[in-house]
């Protein structure tokens, strides 16, 4: 780029070609910068700042930080006043800060070196390292707790939907196996100037740019779309979306309700102010999730035959394999959360499997094909009370 | 106590105990000695400096006496002074050895 289409004190951002911890890359690319009149003057978040004047030979130097740098560390991001000023008398100017790296510069090319002993470089290196090295085994154990040891990840998928939940994984999945490669390129790092190796300046960084631009941006569309994602469930749940009033809702269902207890009866739903909602919802793995809670009285003839309230979750899952999966988180989240477990002996039912136990309330998680059911009822009359055998049929026939 | 620094010290961290050893000064002195005292043999950067002279303090091994603005001077602890002593006899050690090799050898 010349000068006349970059005119003086004119600022320009770019991208870097390369991540921060790519010292010999960063460094050929500023110096390559400097060489057709771009000078570093601040960088945010990978965004670096030039300033354009008269193309020079620039050394630049990227320094390993002992600690991470952060803006809210002792120093405002910026390195220990000692060191400024130890590169400043030996004519190295201190310019940014990435999150690991201090960069510094130099105009004069016959100075010393910022880094005159490989091994203590290489030391310097091997704290970013194993900085690095303890963030990726953090974040591979919260994924491991949250994925396996949690088992409820079908369940969360469904939960927060997994049009979000697999990117989110996938991101952090992403972002663990990016610090292990971090891990290993400072390794190499350090490898190199433990047996002598000068770094290079003089790299091809353009070459690995384009991947690196591809990279970020693919990396970077998926975090947009997982935060506009969970943005709008979260809009959705909380405006209400998804809920209707139980007492005016007409769609059929493909499970029992409360009047299925006994058709023949006179069914009144009781208003406590909570309940007689129900919620529909779509997933990637769960086509149809449908959650109701109803309140309500079965009388015949004058007589109180029921009452009491129905809690029901609803999945039709892609698979039948998926269905056992996602019963058999229910009930270990069930039996996890719940303030008293108590399990009973499950019904005689026409399904593929059934659990029985009691939480709050009696409950059953029974799965049918590639549907799962769970099921809590609750009674509130001591006359004409029904067995379990006697209810969860009735929700189990009217299962496909 | 710290691991036995005394095999991880490089040329230029023997040179700043030295240098150390001779008076307590700042960092900017301690490169300017041992560039005087190597005949600019040894050279030390800013960074190569600044990291040593902080891995030195981390160990005990010096100690900071004085800060005058962002300049601060530096004195050997008795942990550090006996650092020195030690890799100055292990030092001492390899070149009776090598010349000892050497007569046997003429």
């Amino acid at each position: 780029m010349t000068n006349k289409m970059n005119p003086q004190g004119k600022r320009i951002i770019r991208f870097a070609p390369c991540p921060e911890y790519d010292v010999e890359c960063m460094e050929s690319w500023l110096e390559d910068m400097a060489r057709q009149g771009s000078f570093l003057k601040g960088n945010f978040y990978g965004l670096y700042f030039f300033e354009q004047n008269q193309p020079a030979e620039v050394r630049y130097r990227l320094q390993a930080a002992a600690k991470s740098i952060s803006i809210f560390d002792d120093h405002g991001g910026d390195p220990d006043p000692e060191m400024r000023q130890l590169s400043q008398e030996f004519g190295w100017e201190y310019v940014t800060s990435g999150r690991d790296f201090y960069v510094f510069c130099s105009k004069d090319r016959q100075i010393r070196e910022l880094n005159t002993d490989a091994a203590v470089q290489a030391m310097t290196i091997d704290l970013v390292r194993r900085r690095q090295n303890t963030s990726a085994v953090t974040l591979l154990f919260i994924l491991i707790l949250n994925i396996i040891l949690q088992r409820n990840f079908f369940m969360k998928s469904i939960g927060l939907g997994s049009s979000n939940y697999f990117p989110l994984i996938f991101l952090l999945l992403w972002t663990s196996l990016d610090q292990v490669v971090k891990t290993l390129h400072l390794r190499k790092l350090r490898l190199s100037l433990l047996r002598g190796e000068d770094f290079t300046h003089n790299q091809d960084w353009q070459k690995r740019a384009k991947r690196f631009h591809l990279k970020n941006f693919v990396f970077l569309s998926i975090a947009v779309i997982v935060v506009f994602g969970f943005g709008h469930a979260w809009y959705q749940d909380s405006s209400g979306a998804y809920k209707n009033d139980m007492t005016t809702y007409t769609e059929p269902l493909p499970i029992a309700t409360l009047q299925d207890l006994l058709p023949s009866a006179e069914f009144s739903y009781d208003d406590f102010g909570v309940g007689n909602t129900i919620e529909v919802k779509q997933d990637w793995l769960a086509p149809q999730i449908i959650s109701f809670f109803q309140t309500g009285t079965l009388r015949k003839d004058g007589e109180l035959l029921f009452k009491g309230g129905l809690v029901v979750d609803y999945y039709e899952t892609k698979t039948p394999w998926l269905a056992k999966k996602l019963a058999d988180e229910l009930h270990h989240t069930a039996r996890r959360e719940a303030r008293s477990y108590e399990d009973l002996p499950a019904p005689q039912l026409d399904v593929d499997s059934v659990v029985a136990f009691r939480g709050l309330f009696p409950t059953i998680i029974m799965v049918k094909g590639n549907q799962v059911v769970k099921v809590e009822l609750y009674q509130s009359i001591e006359k004409n009370q029904w067995t379990m055998q006697e209810w969860a049929e009735v929700f189990a026939n009217s299962l496909k | 106590m710290p691991k036995k620094a005394l095999e991880s010290l490089t040329e230029s961290m023997f040179y700043v105990l030295m240098a150390l050893h001779a008076a307590a000064m700042c960092g900017t002195d301690i490169a300017a000695h041992i560039e005087q005292l190597t005949k600019s043999r040894v050279l030390l950067g800013p960074a190569t400096l600044y990291t040593i002279l902080a891995k030195f303090e981390k160990e005990k091994y010096i100690r900071e006496t004085e800060v005058d603005g962002r300049k601060r001077t530096y004195a050997l602890t008795d942990l550090g002074r006996s650092a020195y002593e030690e890799e100055l006899l292990r030092l001492r050690q390899c070149i009776a050895d090598a010349e000892s090799e050497l007569i046997e050898y003429d």
